[in-house]
């Protein structure tokens, strides 16, 4: 299956940061998250690929198009929605969708109008008077209606409301859902994106640390609560984030089936309980490894 | 058939869902030669991802519970009941240390688990 | 594209007109002709502050996000200062002729209107890569410092100029207005192969600079 995306040993070097040598692939009919904390270089990607700023090294296809020769294709074909959108202030939304569209091939504009409708974006305001999320909510418009293939979404859902954001999320979910198109989300906070994305990347300080399936990760992140005393010193020194509780400790484990068999007793006998590892904790938990 | 996943649940989604087929296979909601909701009606329904249930299926296929045919679709297969049972009775072994165990800090022993199950029985 | 030309014309548009009422108003008042030598040296003026204005309200990263080239962008830009210059000059020679067409300054006249927007056009590609590299500040700055520059030499230049009657077609770019009409010609071509050659620089410019966004 020929990735939607995928990158090699994509670098971009600024003075006092470096995004370095970030190798992805995105599968069709996928939703893929970057997480990481504020800084971790999220944002520098996300333009990368979406071709908002060039690379230091490193190679970035599109569908298996490069931008070098190919960026109007490629532009025409996926859906950028940066964390802060840019558009002509002054101007209405109406008057940037109608500049936005005259550029699309595919435009449609019946179902821009609906979505504005539905997300309560005012088409007669200008866009300098929108809130924040209004003009992410936006973005989200006209990256949804020109018939993209892929979707490049930065931090979409800081400045939404509850409702909005479930809006988002599931329109995202839909958008993937023919198994030929992708999603490539960011965000700082998982806010609900973990339930919909299929793969985790964790970046940190310019680096992918981490990348797994999302339906792993409960397989192999647990929360093991022990008594104390019950578990080997060894044994306690796998597991990271260890909390020391008057009435119990906990640690995260980072690979449960390894010490499943050690801990076999300890569950039996109920000195030892189990829990799924909640993504924030696995996230903290990689950011203070590294 | 019933199927409700759970974030809570320490197994994996896709897990859920096959366990949650097989169930119903055994209880008879899914005969055999029943046709499956397709990937993606099931993942639109459960609001989940078509990845995930495409692993779902992929795993039941390979465990020889449903048969795909392309383009058609995926099919319950014929039930081998007693195979079904040897799967579940291993879960149950788990589940039954588990309670041995606990029991044995109250003074439970295993006989008084076994004339419990003849209770129950009896209701 | 054309959406990017229609945006970008109407601030060059709005300046010509801006641009010409003081004069004609001048004009209107004193029927000094003197006055109309005088727009050959506001046609830079003109046109840098036209591009500033523009590039000011312009939105870089907007347009990243669509399906539309640096390269496109690049020429559009260019194509548009250069189709005003072009217009500029036209419009000049309109009114030189129609002063000036039978006297011996004719000449002079038209030499100096070729001339600075022949200039005024390399500038103009000066000034978008200039803006592509170092950030719109530093075209604000270097435009008004121009600006400045230029309305004061004119300033200057009209009081000499009216007190040594005659119009500037009497000091105008001799060996131009004397030469034959060929080597008005061959400025402009000299003018368009380096504007050309700056557009080509500027999207390079423009390709590898974040500055602009």
């Amino acid at each position: 299956m020929i990735p939607v995306l995928e990158t090699k040993e994509l670098t971009k070097r600024y003075h006092d940061f470096t995004l370095r040598a970030v190798s992805v692939e995105i599968p069709p009919g996928s939703i893929t998250a970057f997480f990481g904390p504020t800084g971790a270089g999220k944002t520098t990607l996300m333009k990368i690929l979406a071709h908002q700023i060039p690379a230091t090294s490193g190679t970035v296809r599109v569908f298996g198009l490069g931008y070098e020769d190919r960026e109007k294709e490629i532009k025409n074909r996926i859906g950028y929605v940066p964390q802060e959108p840019a558009y002509y202030a002054d101007r209405s939304v109406e008057f940037n969708a109608r500049f936005a569209a005259s550029f699309f091939e595919r435009w449609d504009g019946g179902a821009f109008y609906r979505m504005l409708d539905e997300f309560k974006v005012s088409r007669e305001k200008a866009v300098k008077r929108l809130s924040r999320g209004q003009k992410t909510l936006l973005s989200i418009a006209l990256a949804l209606s020109h018939k993209a293939e892929l979707l490049i979404l930065d931090e979409p859902t800081a400045g939404l409301d509850v409702i909005l954001r479930r809006a988002v999320l599931e329109r995202l979910r839909e958008f993937v859902a023919d198994g030929e198109r992708a999603v490539v989300v960011s965000s700082h906070i998982t806010d609900g994106l973990e339930d919909i994305a299929e793969y985790i990347h964790f970046l940190s300080e310019g680096r992918l640390v981490f990348e797994s399936e999302k339906d792993d990760l409960p397989a192999r992140w647990k929360r093991v609560h022990f008594k104390d005393g019950v578990l080997a010193p060894d044994l306690i020194g796998q597991l990271v984030d260890v909390r020391r509780q008057p009435f119990g400790s906990s640690g995260l484990a980072r690979d449960f089936p390894a010490l499943r068999e050690r801990l076999a007793a300890g569950i039996a006998s109920g000195d030892v309980k189990v829990e799924n590892a909640r993504l924030d904790d696995i996230l903290i938990a990689l950011h203070q490894g590294e | 058939m019933f199927i409700a996943l759970s974030a809570n649940n320490p197994d994996p989604m896709y897990k859920q869902v096959t366990d949650q087929i097989k169930n119903a296979i055994a209880a008879g909601d899914l005969k055999p030669n029943d046709k499956l909701p397709s990937i993606r009606e099931l993942a639109e329904a459960l609001k989940i991802s078509a990845i995930t249930i495409k692993r779902a299926y992929l795993d039941l296929e390979g465990e020889g519970y449903i048969l795909t045919r392309a383009g058609l679709g995926s099919y319950v297969a014929e039930i081998d009941r007693e195979r079904l049972g040897k799967e579940k009775l291993t879960e149950f072994k788990a589940a039954l240390k588990g309670i041995l165990a606990t029991g044995a800090k109250f003074g439970i022993r295993a006989e008084d688990i076994v004339r419990l199950i003849r209770e129950i029985q009896e209701d | 594209m054309s959406a990017i030309l229609r945006k970008s014309a109407f601030f060059y548009f709005t300046h010509l007109c801006t641009f010409f009422i003081p004069p004609m108003y001048m004009l209107a008042e004193s029927k000094n002709r003197g006055v109309l030598s005088i727009m050959a040296l506001w046609v830079p003026v003109w046109l840098s502050s036209s591009i500033l204005w523009s590039e000011r309200q312009e939105s870089y990263a907007f347009l990243r996000t669509l399906p539309v080239t640096d390269r496109q962008i690049v020429r559009t830009k260019f194509g548009l200062a250069l189709g005003f210059a072009v217009v500029y000059w036209l419009i000049l020679s309109l009114f030189i002729r129609a002063a000036w067409s039978s006297t011996p300054e004719y000449a002079g006249y038209m030499a100096l209107a070729s001339l600075t927007c022949s200039v005024s056009l390399i500038l103009a590609g000066g000034w978008y890569i200039l803006s592509w590299r170092f950030g719109r500040s530093a075209l604000f700055a270097s435009v008004m410092a121009f600006m400045m520059i230029g309305i004061l030499a004119t300033w200057i230049v009209d009081v000499k100029r009216m007190v040594r009657a005659g119009g500037i077609g009497a000091i105008g770019p001799r060996r131009l207005a004397e030469g034959p009409w060929i080597y008005q010609a061959l400025l402009f071509a000299i003018a368009l192969a380096v504007y050309y050659g700056l557009m080509k620089l500027a999207v390079r410019v423009k390709e590898n600079n974040e500055a602009s966004i």
